[in-house]
C-alpha cells in the first residue's frame, strides 16, 4: 500500500472518529433523557427490589 | 425516534449487535491504519527472519515467560536511550510473531542485550544468576544447560510462520533442522549455507560451553546475543526514521 | 423438538471437542499437551455419553422455578479458583522476595508460574463469579428461568475445562505469551465454543423475559459477554504449527500485535473486570441496601460511555514506543475521557447507599460492596492519570503498574464479588444468612488491610525505581546501575507478600464461612428467595 492510501485512512480515522464519538454520545444522551422514557425507567429500577416471583 | 429505540431495547439480538457496533469501532479507527502503513515499519537495512536456532530460543523465551519481567522495547525517552541504546523501531519487531515488548521491568531491557556480554557470561548467569549479580532476583535455569534442544518442531514452526507472513523460503523451511545443528557448531559442514541462507549477521558458534551437544542454552543464548544487533544504525537517517 | 434439537446441537459440539481431544492425545508430543488431550477427550466424552443417554428420554417437566444448581456450582469454583489464584499470587511474591523460592526447576520459576496467578484470579474467580451471578441475575430480573436446561452445564464446563487447561498448561510450557490471552488454540477453541453458547443462553433468556424493559445490570453483562467474545477471536488469531505442538504463532506480528494485545488486555479490563462487576454491581447493591439505583438514566449513560470509549483507551499501554504517536495521543485523550462515564458509576454506586449508611456498619456485605465501589473510583482515577504521558514516563515498566492493577482487582472486583457472594449464597441455597457476620467482618477487615499494604507498597516501590532509573550524576551519568534499582525493592516486596497473605487469610475465611453457611439449616418459608430486606443486618 502507497504512503498516500496510509495518509487517506488516517485522516479518515481521525476526524470520522471524533464524528462518530460526538454522534454517539449525543444519541445517547437524547435518548436516554427523552422526556416520554421517564416511566420506564422509574418503573426498571424497582426491578430488583420487588418479589422477584417467576413467571415464566 | 423513541418509539424505536424501545424497540431496540426489546429486541436482544439487535441490541447486542448494537453494543458489538458501538465497541468494534474505537479498534477498526486505531488499529486498522496500523496495517496500511509503510512508515509504521520503517525500511530497516539488516531486518531478516530468525534462523531456526535463535527462533527455537525465542521459543524457550516466550515458554519461560521471560517477557514477564523484561521488556524488548527501548522508548524514545532519554533514560531509556541512555541505559539501553537507540530506541527501538517498528521494524525491529517486523517478524514477532508474538511481540515481546513487555509491560514490566523487574529485570532490565532486553531489547539490545546482544553481544553486550560474553556467551560465558549468559550461560553461567543463566544458571545462577546471584552468583554474577549480587541482589539479583531472577530465577535460574540450570536445567536449560541439561535438555537437549528438540528441533523436530523446527520446520513446522518455520512453515506456520510462513503462512503468518514471514518471508521464509520452502527451503529455509526444509534445512531448518540442519541449519539449526550448524548454528551452534554441532553440524560443522552447513555453516556457509547457514550464512548465505540468512545472511552475514547470523552468529556461528558454540554458545553454550559443550561443542558436542545442541542444547536449549544454545538455543537461547543464541537468541540472546542476535538481539537489537540485526539493524545497522550507521545506514539510516535518523529523520528518516523520525515519527 | 426444540429440546431434541438442542440436546443434538449440544452433542455436536461436545462430540468436536472430543475429536479434538483424541486427535491431541493420538498425535500430540509432549507431556503436557497430550495429558490436555486425554482430558479433554475424557470431560467431552463423558458429556457426550451424558447427551446421549438423555436423548431418547421423554421431555422432562421442567418446575416453575428458577435454575439456581447450576450457580451452585459456579459458587463453588469462583471460591476454588480465587484461593488457588489468590495462594500462587502469594507464592511469586515471595518468590521476588526471597528469590530463593523459585527453585530453579523447568516447572516452578516466577515466569512460569505468574500467569497461573492472573489466569486464576481473573478468569477462574472473575469469570465464574461473572457467569453465576449473571445467570442469578438475569433470571430475576427477566422474572424467568434460564432458556435452556442443558446449555448452562455447558457452559459452566467448557469455561472451567478453559481455565484448567490454561492454568495446567503454563508450567509446562504451554502459552502464547500475549498477557491474560495466554492459553493456546486448542484451550481458546474450547472457550470459543463455550462462549457461543453463553451469549446464545443469554439472549435466549432475555427473550424469555416477562418485563418490557431489559434492567440495566443485564446490559453490563451482555456487553461483558459481546465484547469479550470479540475481543477473545481477534487477539487469538493464530497459526498453529501442527496438532502434534501445542505451539501456534499468532497471525499479527510486531507492532500490530503489540496494538492488537492491548486493546485486548485493556479491554478485558474494562469489559470483564468492569463491566461485567458494574453489571453485578447495579443488581446486588441496590437490592443489598433496599434502595433503587440513584440514578436510572446514569447507568445507562454510563453503560454506553464504557462501551464506546473502552475500546479506544488501550494504546496508553505503549506510550514513546514504537507504535506511531497518533495513536498513542489518541489513547490518551480516549483514557482521561474514560474517567467521566466510570466516576458516574462510582457516584451512582455510592449515592444508592444514601439512606442506608447504617447497612453499611452492621452488614459486612455492604461494606464490601461500599469499599468496592470507593476502590473502583480510585483505580479508574488512577488509570487516567497514568495513561498521561508524562505521568506514564514515570510508571510504566514498574511496580506502579501492578499496584494500579490490584486496587482494581482485589479492591474493586474481589471486594465486590465477596459482597455479592456473601448476598447470594444464602438466597440460593434458601438460608436465613450467612453462617456467622463476625467472620464476614474479619474478612473485610483482612482483606482491606492486605489491599491497603500491598497497593501501598507498590505505589512506593513503582516511583522510587523510576526515580532511580531517571537519576542522574552532574557528569551525565546514571546515579544507579540497573541492580541498585532492584536491591531497593527489597522491603516493599516484602510488605507486598505480607499483605497478600492477608488478602488470602481473609479469602479462606471467606471461604470456610461459605461453606458453613451451605452446611447450615435450610429457612423453611418456600419464598426467601424474594425477600431480601429481611436479611438479617446484624
Amino acid at each position: 500500500m502507497t504512503p498516500e492510501t496510509h495518509d487517506a485512512v488516517l485522516v479518515f480515522s481521525k476526524t470520522w472518529g471524533a464524528i462518530y464519538l460526538f454522534v454517539v454520545f449525543v444519541l445517547a444522551l437524547i435518548w436516554t433523557y427523552w422526556p416520554s422514557r421517564k416511566s420506564i425507567y422509574d418503573k426498571a429500577e424497582q426491578s430488583p427490589l420487588g418479589d422477584e416471583e417467576i413467571r415464566q | 425516534m423513541d418509539g424505536k429505540h424501545a424497540k431496540l431495547e426489546r429486541n436482544g439480538i439487535a441490541f447486542a449487535m448494537m453494543i458489538l457496533f458501538v465497541a468494534s469501532l474505537g479498534g477498526i479507527f486505531e488499529i486498522a491504519p496500523l496495517f496500511t502503513i509503510e512508515n509504521t515499519v520503517e525500511e530497516a537495512p539488516g531486518m531478516r527472519p530468525y534462523s531456526p536456532l535463535e527462533l527455537a530460543g525465542r521459543d524457550i523465551y516466550v515458554r519461560e515467560g521471560c517477557y514477564a519481567c523484561h521488556s524488548q522495547m527501548i522508548r524514545t525517552l532519554k533514560s531509556d536511550v541512555d541505559r539501553y541504546g537507540h530506541y527501538s523501531l517498528a521494524a525491529e519487531s517486523m517478524y514477532d510473531h508474538p511481540h515481546q515488548w513487555g509491560s514490566k521491568r523487574t529485570g532490565p531491557d532486553l531489547a539490545r542485550i546482544g553481544q553486550k556480554y560474553s556467551d560465558a557470561w549468559h550461560v553461567a548467569h543463566l544458571k545462577a544468576p546471584r552468583e554474577f549479580v549480587q541482589g539479583s532476583v531472577m530465577p535460574g535455569y540450570p536445567f536449560l544447560s541439561e535438555t537437549p534442544l528438540d528441533t523436530k518442531p523446527l520446520p513446522a514452526s518455520l512453515r506456520a510462520l510462513q503462512r503468518a507472513g514471514v518471508p521464509y523460503t520452502d527451503a529455509q523451511i526444509e534445512a531448518a533442522v540442519r541449519d539449526a545443528a550448524a548454528q551452534a557448531d554441532v553440524d560443522v559442514d552447513f555453516e556457509d549455507e547457514l550464512r548465505e541462507s540468512y545472511g552475514e549477521n547470523v552468529q556461528v558458534r558454540d554458545f553454550d560451553g559443550q561443542p558436542d551437544r545442541l542444547t536449549e542454552m544454545d538455543a537461547l543464548v543464541a537468541y540472546l546475543q542476535m538481539l537489537g544487533t540485526l539493524v545497522d544504525f550507521d545506514q539510516i537517517k535518523t529523520e528518516e526514521i523520525a515519527r | 423438538m426444540i429440546r431434541q434439537f438442542e440436546l443434538v446441537l449440544s452433542l455436536l459440539v461436545t462430540l468436536i471437542v472430543m475429536v479434538l481431544g483424541i486427535a491431541i492425545l493420538g498425535f500430540g508430543r509432549g507431556t503436557g499437551y497430550i495429558l490436555h488431550g486425554w482430558v479433554i477427550a475424557g470431560f467431552s466424552a463423558w458429556g457426550a455419553m451424558y447427551l446421549v443417554n438423555h436423548l431418547s428420554d421423554p421431555a422432562p417437566v421442567i418446575p416453575l422455578e428458577y435454575k439456581d444448581n447450576v450457580i451452585k456450582w459456579g459458587v463453588l469454583a469462583c471460591f476454588v479458583w480465587g484461593v488457588i489464584g489468590f495462594t500462587v499470587g502469594d507464592i511469586i511474591a515471595w518468590q521476588l522476595a526471597v528469590p530463593a523460592l523459585n527453585g530453579d526447576m523447568w516447572w516452578s520459576n516466577f515466569g512460569r508460574i505468574r500467569p497461573v496467578h492472573t489466569t486464576a484470579v481473573i478468569f477462574g474467580f472473575g469469570g465464574n463469579a461473572l457467569i453465576a451471578t449473571s445467570f442469578y441475575v438475569v433470571q430475576r430480573t427477566s422474572r424467568a428461568r434460564l432458556a435452556s436446561e442443558t446449555a448452562p452445564w455447558l457452559v459452566f464446563a467448557g469455561y472451567n475445562l478453559f481455565v484448567f487447561l490454561a492454568v495446567t498448561g503454563y508450567p509446562m510450557g504451554i502459552t502464547q505469551s500475549k498477557e491474560y490471552a495466554e492459553p493456546e488454540w486448542y484451550a481458546d477453541l474450547i472457550l470459543l465454543f463455550t462462549w457461543v453458547t453463553y451469549l446464545w443462553l443469554y439472549m435466549a433468556t432475555l427473550a424469555r423475559r416477562a418485563e418490557p424493559h431489559i434492567y440495566v445490570a443485564n446490559w453490563y453483562y451482555l456487553g461483558f459477554i459481546v465484547v469479550i467474545a470479540m475481543l477473545h477471536v481477534v487477539n487469538n488469531l493464530a497459526v498453529p504449527v501442527s496438532i502434534a505442538y501445542p505451539k501456534s504463532y499468532p497471525l499479527f506480528a510486531g507492532v500490530q500485535d503489540a496494538m492488537t494485545q492491548w486493546w485486548y488486555g485493556h479491554n478485558a479490563v474494562g469489559f470483564l473486570l468492569t463491566a461485567g462487576f458494574l453489571g453485578m454491581m447495579y443488581y446486588f447493591l441496590p437490592k443489598a441496601a433496599g434502595r433503587p439505583i440513584y440514578s436510572y438514566r446514569m447507568s445507562i449513560l454510563g453503560f454506553w460511555g464504557i462501551t464506546f470509549l473502552y475500546l479506544w483507551a488501550g494504546s496508553h499501554h505503549l506510550h514513546y514506543t514504537a507504535l506511531p504517536d497518533w495513536v498513542q495521543y489518541l489513547g490518551m485523550t480516549m483514557s482521561i475521557i474514560l474517567l467521566v462515564p466510570s466516576w458516574g458509576s462510582v457516584f451512582n454506586g455510592l449515592l444508592t447507599l444514601n439512606g442506608a449508611w447504617d447497612k453499611v456498619r452492621t452488614d459486612p456485605a455492604i461494606r464490601f460492596m461500599m469499599v468496592a465501589v470507593l476502590f473502583y473510583g480510585v483505580a479508574t482515577f488512577e488509570g487516567s492519570f497514568l495513561a498521561i504521558r508524562p505521568v506514564n514516563t514515570l510508571s510504566h515498566y514498574t511496580d506502579w503498574t501492578v499496584g494500579h492493577v490490584h486496587a482494581g482487582a482485589l479492591g474493586w472486583v474481589a471486594f465486590i464479588t465477596f459482597g455479592a457472594m456473601y448476598k447470594m449464597v444464602p438466597w440460593i441455597w434458601k438460608r436465613e444468612g450467612t453462617y456467622s457476620l463476625r467472620l464476614e467482618a474479619w474478612h473485610f477487615w483482612l482483606a482491606l488491610s492486605g489491599t491497603l499494604i500491598y497497593v501501598g507498597a507498590m505505589w512506593n516501590s513503582g516511583i522510587t525505581q523510576s526515580l532511580m532509573w531517571q537519576t542522574y550524576e552532574p557528569s551525565g551519568a546514571f546515579t544507579y546501575a540497573f541492580i541498585d534499582t532492584v536491591d531497593a525493592m527489597r522491603p516493599y516486596y516484602t510488605a507486598r507478600a505480607i499483605g497478600g497473605f492477608l488478602y488470602l487469610l481473609g479469602a479462606l475465611i471467606g471461604a470456610y464461612n461459605i461453606y458453613m453457611t451451605v452446611n447450615g439449616p435450610r429457612v423453611e418459608a418456600k419464598d426467601t428467595d424474594a425477600r431480601p430486606l429481611a436479611q438479617p443486618a446484624e
